[in-house]
């Protein structure tokens, strides 16, 4: 029995409601508000949208996708590829909760430790990996060159989010009826046919709810590559979120940063319902 | 309902047998060496800490000889600017530790409200809500800043706790978890003439316990992590979280100080890996049966 009582739903709801007014609507509202504005250092002035079109026309700001766009067409595949394997692994073994265990402790870690850990150990003084190379005869061995920043950052992004990846993978395999795969291998089917034809399509909403965390992360990047910063002289907009706190605190164009922001959060928005939009519809289609 | 099974169980993770396991060999490999991989940086972490700074630069993979851990990193870590570790640390449980609590008793009483109680404007409500909250934090976090420095409460404590009560995922699993308490317990406790604040704590609370700890977890884990709000917030270093402080260690001349960072992230990763740990038993939420 629901009762109908506005008056007491909003007593119970006015503290999270005045916390989340002041600290996250307010702010979305006064940020559509200043950016229509110019700012250097104190000075302010009504520029209307001219702070949106400079960001459309702002090279480096596009320019800092280049990283997020590696990770969703590199490193992203790779990832949500090895957490399949590892999820198919999980229900396969029995010993598989010291592996769960293992591939999740990572992600336990904050983004900031992850990337001080891989950016040292791939650093030129304290690297365990280069006597190895200097071993193998490379002369002169570096591993953080610019080249090889994406990379890094694959191996950090890998590290972190695999065992998290494939426990939600591993869920969505267990929640599969066993009758399923009873029947194909009653019909004949070996392990990766069942796999393959079973299994994986099940997989299919799952993967798709991953890759839209996965994008949104990956446009959003901005604690892992902290640390390489020490060793490393990172570009200003080596991200567009790092671009954007650049330009609010280093640059002082503030409202400029916050028009960037909401471009950026546009844009995360856009990729999300795309996504979404394009899963529920199939979702339709089979019901 | 289960239907008989006519059919032998396909092999899976229950049964024993010593065929399983040379058949599943490949897996084995592959998973083992995959731990490894994965092990490696978490060894070359702990190994790291017993280490000075001469003995980092060898990039070998064995402990400090001889050990560093206490004498040099623990020591020196806390020596940093005349101690200034110990306030990150006290800030970084004052932030997650009262951001976690308030933040989601908070969400639990929101919840409570979707859950017990038809309202104007309900379902656009939780709309807005769950929209609002998909606003990434960099794109609210150069407003809050600007609304901070207006009120002046920019680089006080307040600019980080204030933002960090907000807790919209918390909202939406106690709509979750509430959901799970049947109406039946709510009504008969009505009845018995408990008012409306009555039930919440003495019968709504309880029975969502394990759900309430499992937040309480979650959100502590998510404060402590969070980079970028002091990062923005902040300027005076006796504020300053251990996320923020561990990249602030540095030499008079701006350079890392590599085993005090090393040893700082150490100790900024203990109180998350206990957390982990004892999340592993409040993981899975259960109803107490009240209701049979």
């Amino acid at each position: 029995m629901k009762r109908f009582s506005t008056l007491k739903a909003f007593g119970f709801l006015a503290p999270f409601l005045a916390i989340f007014g002041f600290a996250v609507v307010y702010p979305v509202i006064l940020g559509g508000y200043l950016s229509l504005f110019g700012q250097r250092g104190a000075r302010r002035w009504w520029v209307g949208l001219g702070n949106y079109h400079q960001v459309i026309t702002d090279p480096k700001f596009w320019e800092g996708f280049k990283i997020p766009m590696f990770l969703l067409f590199v490193q992203v595949p790779f990832m949500l590829f090895l957490g399949v394997v590892f999820a198919l692994i999980y229900e396969r073994v029995r010993t598989a909760r010291a592996y769960r265990l293992i591939f999740y402790l990572p992600y336990a870690f904050p983004g900031i430790v992850a990337g001080l850990l891989w950016s040292y150990m791939f650093s030129k003084s304290m690297s365990p990996f280069l006597p190895i190379l200097k071993a193998l005869g490379v002369q002169n061995p570096k591993l953080i060159t610019y080249p090889a920043l994406p990379w890094i950052l694959l191996v950090i992004a890998v590290w972190e989010f695999t065992g998290y990846t494939s426990l939600i993978l591993y869920a969505t395999l267990l929640a599969i009826p066993r009758e399923y795969a009873e029947q194909a291998q009653l019909d004949g089917a070996n392990y990766s046919q069942v796999v393959w034809y079973v299994k994986l399509p099940m997989l299919r909403n799952t993967l798709l709810l991953l890759l839209i965390f996965n994008i949104i992360g990956a446009l959003q990047v901005f604690n892992e590559p902290q640390f390489l910063g020490q060793l490393i002289t990172l570009p200003p907009n080596f991200t567009p979120a790092i671009y954007i706190y650049n330009q609010a605190f280093s640059y002082g164009a503030f409202t400029y940063a916050i028009a960037m922001g909401i471009v950026l959060a546009a844009i995360i928005f856009a990729v999300s319902f795309f996504f979404l939009n394009r899963s529920t519809r199939e979702l339709n289609v089979r019901a | 309902m289960r239907e008989q099974r006519l059919v032998k169980p396909v092999p899976g993770p229950r049964r024993f047998a010593p065929v399983a396991f040379v058949r599943n060999l490949p897996f084995h490999v592959v998973a083992a060496s995959f731990s490894l991989l994965f092990l490696l940086p978490l060894y070359w972490f702990v190994v790291s800490t017993t280490k000075d700074a001469s003995q980092l630069y060898q990039g070998t993979l064995t402990l400090g000889n001889p050990n560093h851990f206490i004498h040099d990193n623990l020591t020196g870590v806390f020596a940093f600017q005349h101690g200034v570790f110990g306030l990150w640390l006290v800030n970084s449980f004052l932030y997650a530790g009262v951001g976690a609590l308030v933040g989601t008793f908070v969400a639990a009483l929101a919840g409570f409200a979707f859950r017990r109680y038809g309202f104007f404007g309900k379902r656009l409500l939780f709309v807005l809500i769950l929209g609002f909250a998909l606003v990434p934090p960099f794109a609210t976090a150069l407003p809050l800043f600007s609304i901070f420095r207006d009120f002046g409460l920019l680089d006080t404590r307040w600019s980080v706790l204030i933002p960090s009560l907000v807790n919209v995922f918390g909202v939406y699993l106690m709509v979750v978890y509430w959901n799970q308490v049947p109406d039946e317990l709510f009504d008969a406790a009505m009845i018995d003439g408990a008012n409306d604040v009555t039930i919440f704590f003495r019968v709504g609370l309880p029975n969502i316990l394990p759900g309430f700890t499992t937040l309480i977890l979650l959100a502590f884990v998510t404060v402590w992590n969070n980079y970028f709000l002091p990062l923005v917030m902040l300027s005076s270093s006796d504020k300053y979280p251990l996320i923020r402080g561990i990249l602030t260690i540095t030499s008079l001349q701006g350079f890392p100080i590599y085993n005090l960072n090393i040893m700082g992230a150490f100790l900024t990763s203990i109180p998350l890996l206990i957390m982990f740990l004892v999340m592993q038993r409040f993981l899975a939420p259960q109803l107490t049966g009240a209701v049979r």
